[in-house]
């Protein structure tokens, strides 16, 4: 089975190897941890996240401007996740708690980095952790199911008013999916037609050493 | 023994002592009606007319007072103002639509009418209802009893409209509502002088800022002669204030201001300054477009108040009331912006005050709420994006809100700094020297009239010693008093002398508290970054370890290149630790702190050095130069640690002011020049986002900080400049001054000193 995947975000490479390490470690079996740098800009990094597929979950760092590549802070980065997704586990992971708002309305809790050392305040951590994502995976089915009956019933019936707004919102989260799965066609399509121009260049090429040959043969 | 419950009884009031309770909590007729009109402040009502019908017989005229408010059904008029002392307004503390802090609480109000009038006819009706109530008090049945309170009943009416009495039209309408008092056969002459007394009381009650849906009063005098009608207004109080400021943004985004001393006249009008120098990291125009601004800075200043006929107490209730900066658009106030308590202190003045709670001479001193008495007007076309929420409980809070409450929070910070300023000229700011100044001028003067005493009566007493024995006396008490005014000297100097010593101790003390506050600052500055080197150095040890079980269990082989990794980040982040507690400890050794020639671009070295993890980990690049002076020559004789804390404080600031910046504008830049013959200077400017315009010279005052968060509030210990200054000014005799911008885009910090040569 596919492993879910946590999106760990902190824009300094020492920070990324190292807890990219330790969560691997502690919820091997579980979920895949990747770390991803920031982007220079929101929108690419949206769009970044966004293309990679079986997310469950992110940890981002506070202060995201420290090196200077991104233009914006964790928590504007966390805001337009969860304007996609209203219901993916976000968490906050900084070494400095107090500069947090600890009940920011977007995030489940916030990390500190140094008592997460802490053998104790880590087990409760992950136990936090493993039980948000697996709900977050039983709403995802709960979804998906509900999505495809809705989608069968649209087709055989209206839905009614409360149904569709029940739709729309399903399609949302469900369509980021599939906008990923659109564009990597199109992508596909381009590498497609590029591919076609060389092997027609090649064949042109080759057709002229024919032709040569003959004239010499 | 046997006993029997024979009857209850509760106590019971004789309607004569209640009367009595009336009148005694009310002490004058005039807060008689002031009491009513509260009444009508309650009920929401935004029109209140009192008009009084005067004969030439108080007991023939009659006091009208017409609201507009909510009116009251016959329960309410039966539950609550039929009880004496409800508690009604105790418990709500709110008014039913407006959201009003309710203003009578004691519920006593309706007993004073007995002191106004013989007959009081009250007619009432709430919106929608098809009639109205009417309710008439007898006020002669009160005297000359001994029945009880609950004996004496009063008559109730259900009255059909239209509704007319001979004092004009009371309720037609089914849409009307309100509260009509008719209070017949009144017991005090108001004449002229009388009726001014209560304007003087009622204006207490109405805000400067009147806006349309707000409270107003009108009066209207009619006699046989005469119909005379005015409106209450409180624009004379405002005469009291000792300074008026108005400020505001135009549609370009550039921001005026203009500080006006009512006291002095003098006027300081700040030039128009746009919006982006103004404050920083704000975008280029202010988001909730042009608007304006002003208050009044009114403290209790019994000279002042006196000029208008108030005391300290009328003031104090004047305050209570209008205090506050409030909203308006298009001339209708938006609540709850201005009201005392939680949301409606959107600037949260109550909370700046009471952490700073110090003098005006002091440099950080802060408004109070109670002395203020401001408005915001904005207007739905200018400022649409200043939406009102869906239940009306106030503006949106986007962020064109808290850039508005930033601007006007600058505002009131750049006011404080001004009077702070203003204070200070006219006094010495060393007040121990001022002291001794003044006993050496006072002692002249003693000794002055003391010679010409002593002169008057030795010519009075000339030749005349034996005859007037008095005189003789009087010498000798003269001389008693010259030794006496001797001792006192003495015990003068000797006081003086106690001080300075104990000035010098807390010079001493203050200074050596300076540098330690340095590596606070750095501490606080640092501190996350140093747990975030020592959570990673604690993950990286961990994670060796787990890697060395691992091997063991399974037998696998130990990657070296992994152990490798964490061993390198892990000797990184205990540099790191390592250079920041040298820093600390090194900081505060007492070689450091003593006078001697210092290499200055040394000990900028030595610090960015040992800060140079951070700054490459932020990608900041730094240059020093040398314009006409040798790096070996630059010298001053000074405190070594003092220039760390310089030098600290500098790099501190720079690097919270460059993080708003990407890693390919993150530049420091330090010039070591001399300007002229021994006269040096260091200039320190980075390519971050600049001082906000204005503020050169107020952040080198303690507790000043020019870092603000999303909401405008200062963040920030404000003490970095402060400790900067008192380096330079104090233990160097230097200038230190600032620019809001330099060559590289950010601010420019400049040290003048005298070369050690």
């Amino acid at each position: 089975m596919q492993l879910g995947k946590v999106i760990f975000v902190d824009d300094q490479l020492d920070q990324r190897n190292t807890y990219t390490r330790r969560l691997n470690r502690y919820m091997k079996d579980i979920v895949e941890t990747i770390a991803i740098a920031p982007d220079a800009s929101l929108s690419d990094m949206i769009t970044k996240l966004y293309s990679i597929k079986d997310v469950v979950s992110f940890i981002i760092d506070e202060n995201l401007r420290y090196s200077g590549v991104a233009t914006y802070q964790g928590v504007e980065l966390i805001k337009k996740i969860r304007e996609a997704d209203p219901k993916i586990p976000i968490y906050i992971m900084t070494s400095d708690a107090s500069s947090v708002d600890r009940l920011l309305g977007d995030i489940e809790f916030v990390i500190d980095k140094v008592d997460f050392n802490n053998s104790s305040e880590r087990d409760k951590i992950i136990t936090k952790f493993i039980r948000h994502i697996n709900t977050y995976k039983d709403i995802r089915c709960q979804q998906a199911e509900r999505f495809d009956y809705l989608l069968s019933k649209s087709i055989r019936e209206p839905l009614s008013e409360v149904e569709q707004q029940e739709y729309d919102a399903l399609n949302l989260v469900r369509a980021r999916a599939l906008i990923d799965e659109g564009s990597v066609s199109d992508k596909d399509l381009i590498i497609l037609d590029r591919k076609m121009a060389e092997l027609a260049v090649l064949e042109e090429e080759l057709q002229a050493i024919i032709v040569s040959l003959n004239h010499e043969g | 023994m046997s006993k029997r419950l024979i009857g209850q009884k509760p106590f019971d009031f004789s309607a004569r002592v209640t009367l009595q309770l009336g009148r005694e909590s009310i002490s004058s007729s005039t807060v008689a009606i002031s009491e009513l009109i509260k009444n009508s402040y309650d009920a929401d009502a935004e029109n209140v007319l009192i008009d009084f019908h005067l004969r030439s017989a108080p007991l023939t005229s009659t006091l009208v007072i017409k609201d507009d408010g909510l009116g009251m059904s016959l329960s309410t008029l039966m539950d609550n103002w039929l009880r004496i002392g409800t508690n009604n307004k105790v418990l709500i503390e709110r008014s039913e639509y407006k959201n009003r802090i309710l203003t009578g609480a004691k519920g006593l109000g309706r007993l004073g009418i007995d002191r106004l009038c013989k007959r009081l006819v009250l007619i009432t009706k709430r919106k929608g209802e098809q009639i109205a109530t009417q309710l008439s008090v007898n006020w002669r049945k009160f005297e000359n009893t001994q029945s009880s309170l609950h004996e004496i009943v009063h008559d109730i009416y259900e009255i059909d409209l239209p509704i007319f009495n001979k004092y004009g039209h009371v309720f037609s309408d089914i849409e009307q509502h309100g509260t009509f008092l008719f209070l017949i056969g009144l017991k005090d002459n108001w004449n002229t002088d009388f009726i001014s007394t209560l304007e003087n009381e009622l204006r207490l009650l109405i805000s400067p800022y009147k806006g349309l849906n707000d409270f107003s009063i009108d009066l209207i005098t009619r006699n046989k002669e005469s119909v005379f009608k005015k409106s209450i207004n409180s624009e004379e109080i405002l005469t009291a204030a000792s300074w008026q400021v108005k400020s505001s943004t135009d549609k370009y985004g550039r921001v005026t201001a203009e500080f006006k001393n009512n006291k002095s006249g003098e006027v300081v009008r700040m030039a128009p300054v746009d919006w982006n120098k103004w404050i920083k990291n704000s975008g280029r125009m202010p988001v909730f477009g042009p608007l304006k601004f002003e208050f009044y800075y009114i403290p209790r200043d019994k000279d002042s108040l006196s000029k208008i006929k108030l005391n300290n107490h009328d003031w104090k209730r004047f305050m209570e009331l209008n205090r506050g900066v409030r909203i308006y658009r298009d001339d209708f106030r938006v609540r709850p912006y201005g009201e005392p308590t939680g949301k409606g202190d959107w600037l949260d003045l109550g909370y700046r005050r009471s952490s700073s709670p110090g003098a005006i001479s002091q440099g950080q001193w802060k408004i109070g709420p109670h002395q203020i008495v401001g408005a915001v007007l904005i207007s739905r076309d200018s400022n649409a994006i200043l939406e009102d929420q869906a239940n009306r409980e106030g503006l949106f809070e986007n962020d064109a809100f808290f850039q508005m409450r930033t601007f006007v929070l600058k505002v009131i910070e750049i006011f404080e700094n001004l009077i702070h300023k203003d204070l200070i000229r006219t006094e010495e700011t060393d007040l121990s020297e001022e002291l001794a100044k003044n006993l050496q001028k006072s002692e002249v003067e003693f000794s002055g009239a003391l010679t010409n005493l002593k002169a008057t009566f030795v010519k009075q007493t000339k030749g005349k010693k034996k005859q007037i024995p008095p005189a003789k006396l009087a010498f000798i008490r003269l001389q008693d008093f010259e030794r006496a005014k001797r001792k006192h000297e003495e015990a003068l100097d000797l006081y003086y002398k106690a001080l300075k010593k104990e000035k010098d101790k807390l010079q001493a003390e203050k200074d050596t508290l300076s540098n330690l506050a340095s590596i606070g600052i750095l501490t606080i500055c640092f501190g996350h970054e140093i747990r975030n080197h020592s959570g990673l150095a604690l993950e990286n040890i961990d994670e060796i370890h787990d890697v060395i079980i691992d091997s063991q269990k399974t037998g696998a082989l130990i990657e070296s290149e992994e152990i490798e990794s964490s061993a390198k980040i892990i000797k990184n982040s205990i540099r790191y630790v390592d250079n920041f507690s040298k820093l600390a400890i090194n900081n505060i050794k007492p070689d450091k702190r003593q006078r001697k020639k210092i290499n200055v671009p040394s000990v900028f070295d030595y610090i960015f050095n040992l800060m140079s993890a951070t700054l490459s980990q932020m990608n900041i690049r730094y240059s020093f130069s040398f314009v006409k002076i040798k790096k070996e020559d630059f010298n001053v004789r000074s405190y070594e640690i003092d220039w760390e804390s310089i030098v600290i404080n500098f790099l501190t600031n720079s690097i919270w002011a460059l993080e708003s910046k990407d890693y390919n504008n993150r530049y420091i830049s330090v010039i070591f020049e001399r300007v002229g013959g021994t006269r040096i200077k260091v200039s320190f400017m980075d390519s971050g986002c600049g001082l906000e315009l204005g503020s050169e010279d107020s952040i080198f005052l303690p507790m000043k900080s020019s870092k603000r968060d999303r909401a405008g509030n200062a963040i920030g210990t404000g003490m970095g400049l402060a400790i900067v200054r008192t380096h330079v000014v104090d233990h160097m005799a230097g200038n230190v001054s600032a620019s809001a911008s330099s060559e590289l885009g950010g601010a420019c910090f400049y040290i003048e000193i005298i070369q050690d040569v």
